[in-house]
């Protein structure tokens, strides 16, 4: 089980690499692409001034290495830019916008997991059964529907129609005022919990829930079906069968051997998934006005607020890196055969 | 000899696999028995179904096989009747099994050692961990491994195919089953490594008692440890009795060809020899005598219908219309 | 593939009914796609010329089956010819990726060496973007627009084809056939056309063709987003996205396109998993049985 030093140091390495490779290659998108990149710095409508100010603090007459060295050093030193829209540096909005689509993002994946796996593994199973073609025709829904769609429909027939679930917003204020809550970590849900505040908890549970359950449906889709293809696999494998052979109980072979093989491949699935997750998670944002990044970053879009976007990109892309490298840490403690 | 039961019987076993391009007749009403501490050698090309025959006996075909017709006694029980849960009870306590590929016999994410104690723990019911770990160390050692500990705390992937299928043995033997079915298990192996397994398979026999069906298509190796020999072609018997006997005396064709083609060191031969031609499509079997296209003694009545398997001389059996039953 | 593959294929999806349903889904797509300008009932509705302000917000009736949306269009006619979009859409992303795709992995596999490390070095660098993200920041940049959004599209998908070329190529560069056909002669260009190009290219192609539901959802995302097509494009996602506002009293607008997308996107996804199981020479000979183990 332990995996080396020189593994994590390795991943590590490989991640700063990313990041730079990410900072280039938006770089390039944002400066070497367009014809006038100062234009998309400056604002819905720009005036003259604005628009030199533009060309100076992107140093557009410089030649590019000397673009990129500044580039990247105000990305490390935090310099992330203004956005117009807000008239905020765009690291801080970013900062503040995190913890929401975090907390979101997080409980989807836990849904879409706890849901997917066991029903990928029940279908594998009972294969071809009728029980199998539901899961598998359920999980490929999830794999099809659009999520802004999905997000409209449910929040329509769920919250304005049906008024089982709030569509909107994070908590009410009305009791984050009454109960004198206050914000630690920025997760309400674990902010609630460790200062004894049901009522907030509670309120905030049911807001995360619709949004979270849409946003949930891609990866539990992908769960099962990987589940179930892997689990197929491992099924008929020759290990399976002569463990079996070897007299080892039925419920042992599949729930503690089988399953540590899909377990692998399901990680590693979830984590390159990631990156249409936190697309779905703008949209799901922007329809349930939910205060993260995806809002933020679809605001951003909307009023071609540039700063903003490139920020979001960025951080997106952070953050899909270090997952992917979490997910590789995992995936490396499971599958002994990967450890470099 | 009446009360004790043999260890195994099989009885005119027949299966058929089930597969996208059709139903194949795998094996065709196959009869043996094996006694303690004998072993029963299954001889035959790839694709004869002499595989097919071990995995049946310890109920591990893949989900497309089926069992048409026969029985396969397991200490007076016929395994092919019982459900999961009694199965499940009989494997590794009264037969277990060892597979060509010893590095794919274990899930890869699993040490030897956690495998080795999950069988040990659930089939003899042993539960201390201290006590577990001391079996699973000692069974280890019986298979002649040098350095117990390592391959107990080893992955399957960080381990020789020698060092793996000795690992196999031990978790197969260390339940204490009084059949052991061999699949092939010297025939990924080279040369040097084949003769030590087989040393041990056959001390291992003599130590335990146990009642050893082995699975090979070479006939030297079957020479070597065989105390009966069974020659299948095509899903169905072709010759059985005594190995010395029928090595000696060969009397079906294919047994003479398949001596034959065994390359001698000490004769120089231009060409190898083989037998021409291949195995019939098991899907669309030909009336008469399923080796009659390869044979070069066929007759008349070869193409026909196919032989009986008649006792010969005491205990040699052959399928052969050149034998036919005097009855 | 060779024809027996493609044969057993052909059988797998006929006797499964989940797999039936896919093909039969994804045919319906593609001749309505074709079709589509010649059978709509309202055309002039259907390319966003008209404004009819007494035909605004009407539920769905037989007159309109869709009902009609804030500018009096028939929205049946609309979804309609957005399948022919979703179909340039879906063509347009996967072709231009394998145009793309295709040459880079298949030098980068063949000719190997320095030239190849580098060019799957870059390759790798475009993968490491989460997908959909490098779609979103290359169409903000090149602004709104069927075409632009192709090529957004089309510039965030090709390194997997390229990485997925490249890897065959490297696998049946060292296949015994291979050398045996450049001992026994055989010019090292026709060797990489009739040998290795051939069968390095069919997954390849497989995935794309059936990676189109997936081009035509993330379309549609881009279009939610704003950084899609313009307005009055009847694509799908774009349709869905201007029934938000109304949708309280006129759910109608976006109902409909949004589910064409769904049951489109679904009929590529469900052959996309039949064609997969029957490729895998492992899970066909257990894919007749029902039993389960």
């Amino acid at each position: 089980m332990p995996i080396s030093k020189e593994y994590i140091i390795k991943r590590l390495l490989l991640l700063v690499v990313v990041v730079f490779g990410v900072l280039v290659i938006t770089f390039v998108i944002t400066r070497v692409i367009p014809a006038h990149p100062e234009l998309l710095w400056a604002g819905a409508h720009p005036t003259k001034e604005q628009i030199e100010k533009a060309r100076k603090e992107l140093r557009l007459d410089q030649p590019i290495h000397v673009q990129l060295y500044y580039y990247l050093l105000d990305f490390l030193s935090g310099n992330w830019g203004v956005s117009w829209r807000t008239r905020q540096p765009v690291l801080k909005d970013i900062q503040a916008a995190l913890p929401a689509t975090l907390e979101l993002v997080v409980l989807a994946f836990i849904i879409a997991i706890v849901l997917g796996v066991p029903l990928g593994a029940i279908a594998a199973l009972k294969r071809n059964t009728w029980v199998d073609h539901i899961i598998r025709i359920v999980s490929v829904i999830g794999a099809s529907v659009p999520v802004f769609w999905l997000a409209l429909i449910l929040q329509l027939v769920l919250s304005n129609w049906l008024g089982i679930l709030p569509g909107a917003k994070r908590v009410d204020e009305y009791i984050v005022y009454e109960t004198g809550f206050k914000e630690i970590t920025g997760f309400i849900l674990l902010d609630s919990l460790i200062q004894g505040n049901i009522p907030v908890f509670v309120n905030a549970l049911q807001h995360i829930m619709l949004p979270a359950i849409v946003l949930a449906f891609y990866p539990f889709g992908l769960s099962a079906r990987m589940t179930r293809a892997v689990m197929t696999e491992a099924l008929n494998e020759l290990y399976t069968r002569s463990a079996l052979a070897w007299g080892l109980p039925r419920r042992l072979v599949i729930y503690k051997y089988a399953l540590k093989n899909a377990l692998a491949p399901v990680i590693a699935s979830l984590g390159l998934s990631f990156g249409y997750t936190i697309i779905g998670a703008f949209m799901v944002e922007l329809i349930f006005v939910w205060p993260g990044i995806g809002l933020y970053a679809a605001m951003a879009l909307l009023s071609y607020d540039y700063p903003a976007i490139i920020g979001c990109v960025i951080v997106v892309a952070i953050i899909y890196t270090v997952i992917n490298m979490i997910v590789d840490i995992i995936h490396a403690i499971i599958d002994p055969r990967v450890r470099l | 000899m009446m009360s004790v039961t043999k260890p195994l019987v099989v009885e005119n076993l027949t299966i058929h696999y089930y597969t996208l391009e059709g139903i194949v007749k795998a094996v065709r009403n196959v009869s043996f028995s094996v006694e303690r501490g004998e072993s029963v050698c299954l001889v035959g090309e790839s694709g004869s179904g002499k595989s097919t025959i071990g995995l049946a006996i310890v109920g591990a075909l893949p989900a497309n096989a089926r069992i048409i017709s026969g029985k396969i006694l397991v200490s007076g029980v016929n395994v092919l009747e019982l459900d999961q849960k009694e199965l499940e009870k009989i494997r590794g306590k009264e037969v277990s099994i060892i597979f060509q590929d010893p590095a794919a016999s274990f899930n890869p994410l699993f040490t030897i050692g956690q495998i080795l104690s999950d069988v040990i723990k659930h089939k003899l019911g042993i539960d201390d961990k201290e006590k577990l770990k001391k079996k699973a160390l000692e069974a280890l050692r019986i298979v002649g491994l040098p350095d117990p500990e390592r391959v107990y705390n080893s992955y399957p992937h960080e381990l020789s195919g020698g060092m793996l299928q000795r690992a196999a043995i031990a978790v197969a033997v260390s339940t204490n089953p009084k059949i052991l079915v061999a699949d092939e298990p010297t025939t990924m192996l080279d040369v040097t490594l084949q003769a030590q397994i087989l040393d041990l398979l056959q001390d291992l026999r003599k130590k335990l008692g146990l009642a050893l069906v082995f699975i090979t298509h070479n006939l030297g190796v079957a020479a070597t440890i065989c105390d009966r020999i069974l020659v299948i072609y095509a899903g169905s018997t072709v010759e059985f009795g005594p190995v010395d006997e029928v090595l000696l005396n060969p009397l079906h064709p294919y047994t003479r060809k398949l001596i034959e083609c065994v390359p001698r060191s000490s004769v120089r031969v231009g060409r190898l020899k083989y037998i021409p031609g291949s195995l019939p499509d098991l899907r669309k079997l030909p009336p008469g005598c399923v080796f009659e296209p390869r044979c070069e003694e066929a007759l008349e009545i070869c193409k026909m219908k196919p032989p009986e398997l008649v006792e010969v001389k005491p205990g040699h059996f052959v399928a052969c219309h050149k034998y036919p039953n005097k009855r | 593939m060779i024809p027996e593959d493609v044969r057993v294929i052909f059988r797998l999806i006929k006797t499964n009914p989940v797999s039936l349903a896919g093909l039969v889904i994804v045919v319906g797509f593609v001749i309505v796609g074709i079709i589509a300008p010649y059978i709509v009932p309202y055309p002039e509705d259907a390319w966003g010329e008209t404004y009819n302000i007494e035909k605004r917000y009407l539920p769905p009736s037989l007159e309109h089956p869709f009902g009609t949306d804030d500018m009096g269009r028939d929205v049946f006619s609309r979804v309609i010819l957005g399948a022919r979009f979703s179909l340039i859409i879906a063509i347009g992303v996967v072709g231009l990726a394998l145009l793309i795709g295709i040459p880079i992995g298949l030098i980068a596999g063949y000719v190997g060496g320095k030239l190849g490390t580098a060019l799957m070095r870059i390759t790798d660098m475009f993968l490491a973007f989460p997908p959909l993200l490098l779609a979103i920041a290359l169409a903000a940049t090149l602004g709104r627009g069927l075409v632009n959004t192709i090529i957004a599209l089309a510039i965030s998908w090709w390194p997997w084809y390229a990485r997925l070329v490249y890897v065959q190529v490297n696998s049946i560069r060292v296949l015994p056939y291979v050398d045996a056909a450049r001992i026994v002669g055989l010019h090292p260009l026709a060797i990489m056309f009739k040998h290795v190009l051939p069968n390095a290219l069919t997954p390849v192609t497989v995935q794309a063709a059936l990676d189109m539901g997936s081009a035509i959802l993330e379309a549609a995302g881009l279009s939610f987003l704003g950084v899609g097509v313009k307005p009055p494009t009847p694509e799908w996602g774009l349709l869905v996205t201007e029934g938000w506002s109304s949708i309280n009293v006129a759910w109608w607008i976006s109902l409909f396109p949004g589910l064409a997308i769904l049951i489109t996107v679904l009929g590529f996804n469900l052959l996309a998993d039949a064609v997969r199981e029957a490729g895998d020479p492992r899970l066909r000979r257990i894919l007749l049985v029902g039993r389960k183990i």
